[in-house]
């Protein structure tokens, strides 16, 4: 869900959609309305209500696209639990995405918050810094795969060339099973510029005036941050935390280099799915999404919930 | 008096010309650290293969070697840039249009049954796409579509997503009522209204979305990865994972593969610093609306 949209919804929208009630009805026009939205209204039938159904559908048979599907009953989502290697790969996925979940949410959540803090002094040039520290997220994805598994190969890697000459130990990156995912989880740090950006947007939409009378009254920086900066940016932290969820969920992990990774060690929920697909498991890989479906739902309906802390203002 | 009072100016203004260094430094320091992947991308790229693979390896090139750039740079990429142009400027042309057309709908014309619409709209936004992808990835496969462009294209001419929509939608609403009742009055028809008026007034947000649609597409590996199996269909993305990273791919000198990151990295690049204020403004706005 990377979206960099502008929107400009205020008292004008508002406005207009109290004035748009008062306009005089007139024979009926609703067909115009329905032909505006009939493509997409037909693409999310298509592209997603159809799919979702059949997907229950397959989960409940086995199935492997060339011949029809057969075998019904619950017997996909019993033997995720109850077949040996099943549900070893279903329990390493799932803590692996929660692993992935947890530090997305604590530390991709912090440090980019303390980042934006860093990015959002008074410096002449600001705005260049800001784009260099964001232009890592604009790698396109293979690119960044071709640069991190090199310089993460074992044996003539940078990074093991630069520890070494700094007298530290060799570190294995990606070919060791215990050392895969957290270098997986360091590499993401440098994804951090995305992140920024929004907690910047939010600090400047932060009022000045708050500012100034708490220096009136004699608050320092620290006092400052926890008062003002932090209360006023909750909308954007609630967005970043229904994001994080619905996107870490979905995490599919640096496949591009390593694959599931060394021993299932980077095997995460979507990763299982997809590779149950290209294994042509179609009915378990359907099964499975619609776990992760649920638990996206579920997680994301508790938060929305317990959303009582977020300020969006006096106004509303 | 003057004198101590200049003095103290004096040792102010070097104290805060210090401050401002140490921050300055500090920034560059990180900024470096953040480009790192890029600077290791672009000068490996014009190293020699020797350079490369010496232990313990070069940080910059002895020698300029730009050979990696000739051998990336064959008739296998251009093919797959070709399949790459074809459909992101399908994607980049098409959804803008189909989403404004739908937004416009949501946001200016009154309907029975638009609010449900749009309520069903944003649930969707929810669905994880791996849950749709198999009954998809089905349903082009009895098409006869799979091995091919078009599971990469179709869904362009139906509004490409419900975000997209949502966040078109919002920007619609904030453009007032009056110009389009007076041009009504003109006796223009919805048509005329939504091209001649609103799409001119909705530029921002379309151009917006065209940039983001370029950039989403032109990195997407996820989709041509489960649709492709065949060479000929290839996009930039995965003919560059088959090539140089999928197990059982060649072992082909970094080099080589680092200039294929570069040029791939080219039309981004490009695109970015055209519309970099664009970008920049439609993050800094899109975090406020959720």
């Amino acid at each position: 869900m990377n979206i960099r949209t502008s929107v400009k919804l205020d008292d004008a929208g508002e406005a207009a959609a109290v004035a748009e009630k008062k306009l005089p009805k007139k024979k009926n026009r609703d067909w115009v309305g329905w032909v505006l939205i009939a493509p997409c209204m037909l693409g999310i039938l298509i592209f997603n209500v159809f799919p979702m159904g059949m997907s229950l559908f397959y989960s409940f048979t086995t199935y492997d696209v060339i011949s029809p599907p057969r075998n019904f009953g619950v017997h996909n989502y019993v033997n995720v639990f109850t077949n040996v290697i099943l549900r070893e790969k279903f329990f390493k996925s799932l803590w692996h995405t929660g692993v992935y979940l947890v530090y997305c949410i604590a530390i991709g959540g912090v440090l980019s918050y303390v980042l934006a803090l860093f990015l959002n002094q008074k410096v002449k040039g600001m705005s260049m810094y800001r784009v260099l520290y964001y232009l890592p997220v604009l790698l396109p994805p293979v690119c960044s795969a071709i640069v991190w598994a090199d310089i993460t190969d074992p044996l003539y890697g940078l990074a093991n060339s630069l520890l070494m000459r700094m007298g530290l130990e060799a570190y294995p990156f990606y070919s060791d099973p215990n050392t895969a995912l957290p270098t997986m989880l360091i590499l993401g740090l440098w994804g951090l510029g995305s992140g920024m950006m929004l907690w910047i947007a939010q600090f400047q939409n932060i009022p000045e005036a708050l500012y100034e009378a708490a220096d009136i009254e004699g608050a320092n920086a620290i006092v400052k941050c926890f008062r003002i900066t932090i209360p006023m940016s909750t909308p954007t932290i609630f967005y970043c935390l229904i994001n994080s969820i619905i996107q870490g969920l979905q995490v599919f992990g640096p496949y591009l280099i390593t694959g599931a990774g060394p021993d299932d060690s980077l095997l995460f929920f979507t990763t299982n799915i997809y590779i149950n697909h290209r294994d042509f498991n179609m009915g378990l890989a359907c099964a499975l999404s619609w776990m992760l479906f649920v638990v996206i739902a579920v997680i994301t309906m508790i938060v929305y919930k317990r959303s009582k802390w977020v300020f969006y203002g006096e106004d509303i | 008096m003057d004198a101590v009072n200049l003095r103290r100016r004096k040792m102010r203004k070097i104290r805060r010309g210090a401050v401002t260094v140490f921050r300055h430094f500090m920034l560059w320091f990180f900024a470096i650290i953040f480009l790192l992947p890029i600077i290791v991308l672009l000068t490996r790229s014009i190293m020699s293969p020797q350079d490369i693979y010496q232990v313990p390896t070069l940080l910059f090139p002895k020698h300029l070697d730009f050979s990696g750039y000739a051998e990336a740079f064959d008739a296998e990429l251009l093919h797959y840039l070709g399949n790459t142009a074809i459909v992101v400027s399908v994607n980049t042309v098409f959804i803008p249009l189909s989403c404004l057309m739908c937004a416009y709908g949501f946001a200016k014309v009154q309907f029975r049954g638009r609010e449900v619409c749009f309520s069903i709209l944003l649930m969707t936004i929810m669905i994880p796409s791996i849950s749709m992808q198999i009954p998809l990835y089905v349903m082009y496969y009895h098409l006869g579509l799979t091995d091919s462009l078009w599971p990469l294209m179709i869904g362009a001419f139906f509004g490409g997503g419900a975000m997209q929509i949502f966040f078109m939608r919002q920007y619609l609403k904030g453009i007032p009522n009056s110009i389009m009742e007076a041009a009504k009055i003109d006796g223009a028809n919805s048509a005329v209204i939504m091209f001649r008026i609103m799409l001119p007034l909705a530029k921002p947000v379309v151009v917006l979305t065209a940039v983001n649609v370029f950039i989403g597409q032109y990195n997407d590996y996820g989709t041509s990865l489960i649709y492709i199996w065949n060479e000929k269909y290839y996009t930039l993305a995965v003919g560059l994972y088959y090539k140089y990273l999928a197990p059982g791919a060649q072992n082909i000198d970094a080099n080589i593969q680092y200039a294929a990151g570069v040029l791939v990295m080219l039309p981004l690049v490009a695109i970015f610093a055209v519309f970099q204020k664009q970008l920049i403004n439609g993050i800094v706005t899109s975090g406020m609306k959720m």
